[in-house]
């Protein structure tokens, strides 16, 4: 949640003031209430208090002028969502602070030229990383390589840049694949006690998609190379539950993040994940909600697909794969799970599959109370 | 010989006086030794028993605006002084009560206006600063300063001997010649004549000797009027013998010889006839008894770690940067007329500063002109000039001294460390030492190997001395404002001498933007106006130009979004003060014009290793080559890091770690 700090109207004879001394840093928490800021009218010097409760970014620099009614500051009610808060979220607010020229680099000028994006919403300084951060080109950029038509032998052919959503998606799952040595194994679970554990914690049995993905995301903070992916004979270890959940309602492929899932309740991932799936459908997901995840998991068991091998994502070493059998008598799920073989082996990923299945089965000792773990910043 | 032969006899009710105050000073002295034996005092005593009497009566020549310094056998200068007794066993016993608050002990005393250091012949300079103080002030107080005979083999005497002579400075030297330096007697290491060296600068000299101390008494009394009246200096030599050891129990003298003064000694000749044995006096003996219980039941000190003024440099004006920028040797000539034009106790002392010259680089530019006697030019004396300004601030004086090339920074290397930067602390606050020194320092010059060094790193961690470094992203003049109104200790600056010639820069590149922090860790931070950051670089001084004019080659070139930390304070500066803004990027690199080994840059990672900032970056540094600095243009290149191998660098780091996108 954002919140925007307005400057008051603080003399009568001052349409604009000047920020004086800001009384705390970009990103701390202030409490509603709080004297944030110091300001100079014409006349004096006036403290302004927060409006609101929450980690502060601050938009008007000490020393520059803010008229009444300007956005001085933003306040969030979450540290994630000010570090790395959204490029173009911001630009909608460029009311508030003096319009940045955008600089582009001289590859991610080429790439613009190439693809033909829209970049009229950017500002400031941005060079490919920008471009790829915002989803606009994909990592692998747009420069001339050998798999580029021969004209000289197909004079007739043309290209097209692919439409965003589908760039998004090969995006996510070329880097993946390329160069990986992957497998899978599954195990199969009797969805009945879930679907219990569920009534009990959600008080419905009809989704159960959350209390899975509750039991899944804890026991993978102790599985650190689960969230991990290898590179040029490294393993790189995000040591953070950050769940991707492939969503597609027709309009793509796109997997939607939970950040530090560990860290929430079962009711309250579910409160994420629906609002996530809301936002998708309705097309309005920030780049926020899609990057940086750290595992991913697909769910075709409402499609009645018994077992299904998901491809991994770029940056990761695992994905898990839901499927299920609804014709069976005894309704049972599996969980696939498919990993780099560079980083996992099938050892480590059998033990953590019973584990996850024991713990899939266990009662509902786990109260959504005692679960809400506040991740420490 | 000089000896005034004199038959003037001192009254009756004088010379008690003087011997009541010598047996005083033996109590003292015998009884903390016996506190020495009975392990009550740790470290050691150095004991002037024997020697009493040089103290009591140059002490009684003096009056209350007159400023002393001794040396580590200080106890007999000081108690002739002061009569502090409690303040001085306490101190040695380790007490909140002592005078220095037991962070001085033995040999570091300071009371109303007298001075102990440890250090040999290194607080002879400082009282020739208070002298210079007194002149100026015109109140016809004068400074003495006791040395001994061993610190003739140190060279800052001579230094501030000819100094002295030439200014005409109020400052009386007191030479307490025992014979001995240490365990070594001055045969082995004296050449020609004590008194003649002052003589050949010109200096007033007298001899004495505390056997014939009624002579010595008038000797005294006449040239301290000398020093008093005249304004100029003059030296006594006190011939005396140590009857006990250097310190403790490192005695290898004959015991025949040492036998033979004990016989002659003056106070006990004097007690015997009198009848009085030496612990004859009960109310001393009763004193000193109180002083001790009093300095057991005290509380022990309690620890209090140094820490540096805060000095608001960039909250007084939001203008960092003129509007017309000038060369940076423009605007410290600029901010130093400023400041002695506002505040005149600021004096500049330095080699070559007065017109028509200007200093070397002409820093100090007309400055004489407008202040003919503000503006002083010392000779080539860097340990001398420092001391002095050292000696000037303790009397609230605003020295700014130019040390030519930072290279000629290490003769001054004791007066910094062993004297300005430990006083205000070691004396527990009773003074300040507003002293700034100044200095170019840097290569790219061609002037070779001692005359490019970059030697900040010798003198950061400090306590007590507070660096800076100047840069071309903000006008100096806010700095030498700001320390000019808040500090209380010796701040060393260093000017990087390729930024003279340069313009000050007044606004960031296109697409970043200045952030100027004043806090704890004071820096000028340049940031880019993206959601990403690609790398931060770390450089301060001379090398955040080239760092600026990097910024946009690694962008529009090299698809790379970088910012820029560059320190101002060097020492103390806490780096995870920004490392919010560090963990953004992927790659840190820190370069430095100096050494690298144990500078700056290893000490930055290591704060930020501490604090766990760096676990998720790819680290480099980037130093000066190990070798002397060459003078040859391109051996220079070579051996210094330039703007080209910062590139390279970081381009070399990033393909390595990102070949998948090369």
């Amino acid at each position: 949640m954002k919140t925007i700090l307005q400057m008051p109207k603080l003399g009568a004879n001052d349409d604009t003031v000047q920020i004086d001394q800001w009384l705390v840093n970009d990103t701390d928490y202030v409490a509603k209430g709080q004297t944030i800021v110091v300001v100079e009218t014409s006349k004096t010097h006036i403290e302004v208090q927060a409006e609101q409760s929450g980690h502060i970014k601050i938009v008007a620099k000490q020393g520059s002028e803010v008229a009444a009614g300007e956005v001085f500051a933003h306040v969030y009610t979450e540290l994630i969502g000010i570090e790395k808060s959204n490029p173009q979220e911001e630009s909608q607010d460029s009311s508030s602070t003096p319009q940045l020229p955008l600089m582009l680099s001289d590859k991610a000028k080429r790439q613009v030229e190439q693809s033909g994006v829209d970049i009229q919403t950017m500002k400031g300084l941005v060079s490919s990383r920008v471009l790829e951060r915002c989803h606009l080109v994909s990592a692998q950029g747009t420069g001339k390589n050998d798999l580029e038509i021969d004209k000289s032998i197909f004079p007739d052919a043309y290209t097209k840049a692919v439409e965003s959503a589908k760039r998004t998606e090969i995006k996510q799952l070329s880097h993946g694949t390329a160069n990986q040595f992957s497998s899978s194994l599954t195990v199969q679970v009797e969805s009945e006690p879930i679907r219990e554990k569920g009534k009990y914690i959600l008080g419905t049995n009809q989704n159960i998609f959350s209390v899975i993905m509750s039991s899944y995301v804890k026991l993978l903070k102790s599985y650190p190379k689960f969230l991990a992916y290898y590179h040029e004979g490294k393993i790189h270890y995000y040591n953070r539950v950050n769940l991707g959940v492939l969503v597609d309602f027709g309009k793509g492929l796109n997997v939607v993040v939970i950040k530090d899932a560990d860290t929430l309740s079962a009711k309250q991932l579910h409160e994420h994940i629906v609002m996530l799936m809301c936002k998708s459908k309705e097309g309005r997901l920030s780049v926020e909600d899609v990057s940086h995840s750290t595992t991913t998991v697909s769910d075709l068991s409402s499609d009645n697909i018994y077992s299904f091998q998901p491809l991994i994502n770029s940056r990761q070493s695992t994905i898990l794969g839901i499927g299920a059998d609804n014709d069976a008598e005894k309704k049972r799920l599996t969980f696939t799970l498919v990993f780099d073989h560079r980083v996992l082996t099938g050892r480590d990923v059998s033990i953590f599959l019973h584990s996850f299945k024991s713990h899939l089965l266990q009662g509902n000792q786990e109260s959504t109370l005692t679960a809400a773990r506040r991740r420490k910043i | 010989m000089n000896t005034i032969d004199t038959d003037i006899k001192l009254t009756a009710e004088e010379e008690k006086i003087l011997f009541d105050k010598a047996k005083l000073i033996r109590e003292v002295e015998t009884r903390l030794l016996k506190s020495f034996s009975d392990n009550e005092i740790s470290g050691t005593i150095h004991t002037c028993i024997g020697q009493e009497l040089s103290g009591v009566i140059v002490s009684r020549m003096l009056r209350s605006g007159d400023i002393i310094f001794s040396n580590h056998r200080c106890h007999g200068h000081f108690l002739a002084i002061t009569g502090c007794v409690d303040g001085l066993v306490s101190e040695i016993y380790g007490r909140s009560s002592g005078v220095c608050g037991g962070r001085g002990g033995s040999q570091h005393l300071c009371k109303d206006g007298f001075f102990s250091n440890g250090i040999q012949g290194g607080i002879v300079p400082v009282g020739a600063g208070v002298a210079l103080a007194k002149k100026i002030d015109n109140q016809q107080d004068i400074a003495v300063v006791f040395i001994g005979d061993g610190t003739l083999g140190e060279g800052v005497v001579y230094e501030t001997l000819n100094i002295v002579a030439k200014w005409q400075l109020p400052l009386l030297i007191v030479l307490e010649n025992n014979l001995y330096a240490q365990s070594t007697h001055q045969d082995e290491t004296l050449s020609g004549n004590i008194i003649d060296r002052a003589q050949a600068f010109g200096i007033k000299a007298a001899h004495g000797d505390i056997w014939h101390w009624q002579s010595l008494y008038h000797s005294s009394k006449e040239l301290v009027h000398y020093v008093r009246c005249s304004g100029k200096p003059a030296f006594l030599q006190i011939d005396c013998y140590r009857l006990k050891a250097h310190s403790k129990g490192d005695d290898n003298r004959d015991p025949l010889e040492v036998l033979k003064f004990n016989e002659i000694d003056p106070l006990n000749q004097y007690l015997l006839a009198q009848h009085h044995a030496v612990s004859d006096r009960p109310e001393y003996l009763a004193q000193i008894e109180q002083a001790i219980d009093k300095a057991r039941a005290d509380t022990i000190a309690s620890y209090q770690a140094w820490s540096a003024q805060p000095v608001d440099i960039f909250s007084s004006d939001m203008a960092r940067v003129n509007d017309n920028y000038d060369r940076v040797v423009k605007s410290i000539n600029r901010a130093l007329l400023d400041i002695m034009r506002t505040n005149e106790r600021v004096l500049l002392i330095g080699e070559d500063l007065r017109s028509p010259y200007g200093g070397a680089f002409k820093v100090t530019h007309g400055l004489s002109d407008q202040f003919p006697d503000r503006v002083i030019n010392t000779p080539i004396s860097e340990a001398a000039m420092v001391g002095i300004g050292c000696g000037l601030a303790l009397q609230g004086y605003l020295p700014i001294v130019e040390i030519m090339f930072g290279d000629f920074i290490t003769l001054a290397f004791d007066q910094i460390v062993n004297h300005a930067s430990k006083f205000r602390y070691m004396y527990n606050d009773q003074v300040n030492v507003p002293l700034i020194i100044r200095t170019p320092m840097g290569g790219n010059r061609g002037y070779g190997p001692t005359h490019s060094q970059t030697l900040d790193k010798h003198f950061l961690g400090v306590p007590g001395l507070t660096v800076y470094a100047i840069n071309s992203l903000f006008d100096p003049a806010l700095l030498y404002r700001a320390l000019l109104n808040s500090s209380k200790d010796p701040v060393l600056v260093i000017e990087n001498k390729v930024l003279y010639a340069k313009r000050l820069v007044s606004c960031a590149p296109s697409g970043f933007y200045f952030e100027y922090c004043s806090e704890s860790s004071p820096a000028v931070l340049v940031l880019p106006e993206s959601p990403l950051v690609d790398l931060t670089i770390i450089a301060y001084g001379g090398l955040a130009d080239d760092v600026l004019a990097l910024l946009h080659k690694l962008f529009f070139s090299h698809d790379l979004i970088a910012q820029f930390i560059c320190p101002v304070r060097l020492y103390p500066f806490d780096i995870t003060d920004y490392q919010h803004h560090i963990k953004k990027s992927r790659y840190l690199f820190v370069v430095e014009e100096g050494q690298g080994f144990c500078g700056l840059a290893s000490e930055l990672i290591s704060q930020l290793t501490e604090c766990g900032c760096i676990n998720s970056l790819i680290v480099k540094r980037l130093t000066a080559s190990p070798s002397p600095i060459p003078a040859a243009k391109s051996l220079e290149e070579c051996a210094l890091p330039g703007w080209d191998d910062i590139l390279e660098l970081i381009l070399e780091t990033y393909h390595e770690n990102n070949t998948a996108n090369a």
